[in-house]
């Protein structure tokens, strides 16, 4: 059997090593590519240096930006007093576009994970407690997935601001919004049952 | 009375009245080129339907494809290309099941290239998982006795796939508890003796606690609904022996009669306190020592562990009840539960085998599968087809 030339059968292996791509997929985008005028491609290869370059973690909250600090942290704006903390840069951008937030964020960059051995270390933790330093802090909201991992990194965070006198808090789980209650699931429907609330 | 209690009632009323009318049966099934049929069609009848034949027959071929019409896969645990006729591209499964009067045809097809389709009433489903619950099915075979003979694991799992198909809180809950256990050992495992480590050790517990109490809650407030579902089914199988449930917990322990509602909030200050009085010990041997992965759904006959004397008949018939117990249990709303019976004849004396019968017949409709012929005393009114090379012959 005859494969693809060595230079496209390179660029298809590279595009399979992405997230949620496989070869189908890969082989797709890069014949596409072939056919395109050089100068796009180009400016592919370009683009991704640039944002590799220039990307850099916020040395406050450790979301993504180009100029350090980021857009968030160095909004006078946007309430210091109370502090997001969330696992990945991304969920930052969930969070803002909800436009219901006016405070700080903070990244861990992960969860604790025994297993892949990630401990408090490991996360930025350290750098959450020196950001709170001697500062007067409202709030602290804890928005970590409800996983098994999300859940321990929650609690061990909590306890961590709780010792320092600090108001902790964590995202409500219940229904969707528009949705409806007999098509929600046992869990979710359970779940705002328990943790309902004064109308 | 807890609401479970209430279900055993209906549940126990349910077996008792012969063949309800809006039970779901199969009226037909039609193979192609599956295993060693070309092509082939039955009729089946309500109550037991009795397949005998030499080893190699076809026997258990045709509850596998029944199987296939219920659950989209093999529940004899074979993968979808073994089943396949030697030399074919792709084998077909069909039925016509009756709800009453009203006719419902599902079709499966399988193909090397294009994998399954499911149709039921001749729409095609979206998702394989939507034709659970269509057709419910109970398989039982003789390896099913490690349920009684062998460790504590195997009769976690039953009760843990039982209440996994009622509860989707509790899946999510044994998923997440699962999890937490792998950390916390891991977390066991390499603890100091300094603080930090505790601290993290003390996270890992608290969450197995929270995701281990609801498992423990839940197990216990099914128990007894269980528990009379599989004594019921047993008492008719065996006039001599009792069988009774029980719940062996590391935290906490219950009775199959007794109404064990315990709220979770008490169950987490039970399990809480429990590691608390071990945590040194943990800490020394690097994993978890209780919780509800180490307990067990103990198995009473005439008021004595049946795992440590209990005869070979004796498992065999605790373990139909528990199966065929379980089965009356997923049944929760009387929709009738087809019951796939392979091989299960050869340890069972005949008044047993004749009660097994009976029992069947009541439960809606049941295939049962055996190399010997049984007397028509013992068969009733079950009808008998003679199983010989991929020929099917009514009797």
């Amino acid at each position: 059997m005859i494969g693809f030339p060595a230079s496209l059968e390179r660029l298809v292996q590279l595009f399979t090593r992405l997230p949620g791509i496989g070869r189908k997929s890969a082989t797709r985008m890069a014949l596409k590519l072939l056919t395109s005028p050089e100068a796009e491609c180009a400016e592919l290869a370009g683009a991704i240096m640039d944002a590799r370059t220039r990307t850099i973690g916020c040395s406050i909250c450790g979301g993504l930006t180009e100029d350090d600090p980021c857009a968030i942290c160095s909004d006078a704006r946007r309430d210091p007093s109370t502090v997001c903390v969330v696992e990945r840069p991304s969920d930052i951008l969930a969070l803002e576009r909800t436009g219901r937030f006016r405070g700080r964020y903070h990244v861990l960059g992960g969860l604790l994970s025994p297993l892949d051995g990630i401990g408090p270390e490991n996360l930025r933790i350290d750098r959450l407690l020196d950001r709170l330093e001697g500062k007067t802090i409202a709030e602290i909201i804890l928005a970590l997935n409800p996983t098994a991992e999300g859940e321990a990194t929650a609690l061990y965070v909590a306890r961590l601001l709780s010792q320092r006198g600090i108001n902790v808090t964590k995202l409500a789980s219940g229904l969707p919004v528009g949705g409806e209650l007999d098509l929600a699931d046992e869990l979710t429907l359970g779940t705002a049952l328990d943790e309902r609330r004064a109308v | 009375m807890s609401p479970h209690a209430a279900q055993a009632v209906d549940v126990a009323a349910g077996v008792n009245t012969p063949a309800a009318g809006k039970r779901m049966w199969l009226r037909t099934l039609r193979l192609e080129s599956f295993r060693n049929y070309g092509r082939l069609e039955v009729e089946l009848d309500q109550g037991l339907n009795f397949f005998h034949g030499s080893n190699g027959s076809g026997k258990t071929s045709i509850l596998e494809a029944v199987s296939y019409l219920a659950v989209a896969r093999s529940l004899r645990g074979s993968s979808d290309t073994e089943v396949v006729k030697w030399g074919e591209r792709g084998f077909g499964v069909g039925g016509e099941a009756r709800c009453g009067e009203t006719p419902l045809g599902i079709v499966l097809r399988f193909t090397r290239s294009e994998g399954k389709e499911v149709r039921v009433a001749g729409e095609s489903l979206a998702r394989l998982s939507d034709l659970v619950g269509v057709l419910r099915v109970a398989w039982f075979s003789p390896e099913d006795t490690w349920i009684t003979k062998g460790g504590p694991a195997e009769r976690r799992r039953l009760l843990d796939m039982t209440l996994c198909q009622l509860d989707s809180g509790y899946l999510t809950a044994l998923a997440n508890y699962r999890r937490t256990l792998r950390q916390r050992n891991e977390a066991l495992l390499s603890w100091s003796p300094d603080e930090e480590s505790d601290r993290i050790v003390d996270v890992w517990t608290e969450r197995l606690v929270k995701y281990g109490s609801r498992v423990i809650a839940t197990r216990l407030a099914f128990l007894p609904h269980f528990a009379s579902c599989v004594s019921h089914t047993h008492s008719r199988i065996s006039a001599v022996d009792e069988l009774e449930l029980g719940y062996r917990g590391t935290v906490l322990s219950a009775g199959g009669k007794e109404a064990a509602a315990h709220a979770e909030g008490d169950v987490e200050q039970a399990f809480r306190e429990a590691l608390g009085r071990i945590s040194e010990d943990e800490r020394r041997r690097g994993f978890t020592l209780l919780g509800p992965h180490r307990d067990d759904l103990e198995v009473r006959l005439n008021g004595r562990a049946l795992r440590s004397f209990g005869s070979q008949g004796q498992h065999r018939t605790a373990a139909i009840a528990l199966k065929l117990g379980q089965a009356a249990a997923l049944d929760q709303n009387g929709q009738g539960v087809i019951v796939l019976l392979d091989d299960i004849l050869s340890e069972l004396d005949e008044t047993r085998a004749g009660a097994l019968v009976e029992l069947t017949e009541e439960f809606g409709q049941a295939l049962m599968t055996s190399t010997r012929r049984l007397p028509k005393g013992v068969l009733g009114r079950s009808t008998c087809f003679g199983v010989e090379a991929g020929e099917v012959v009514r009797e």
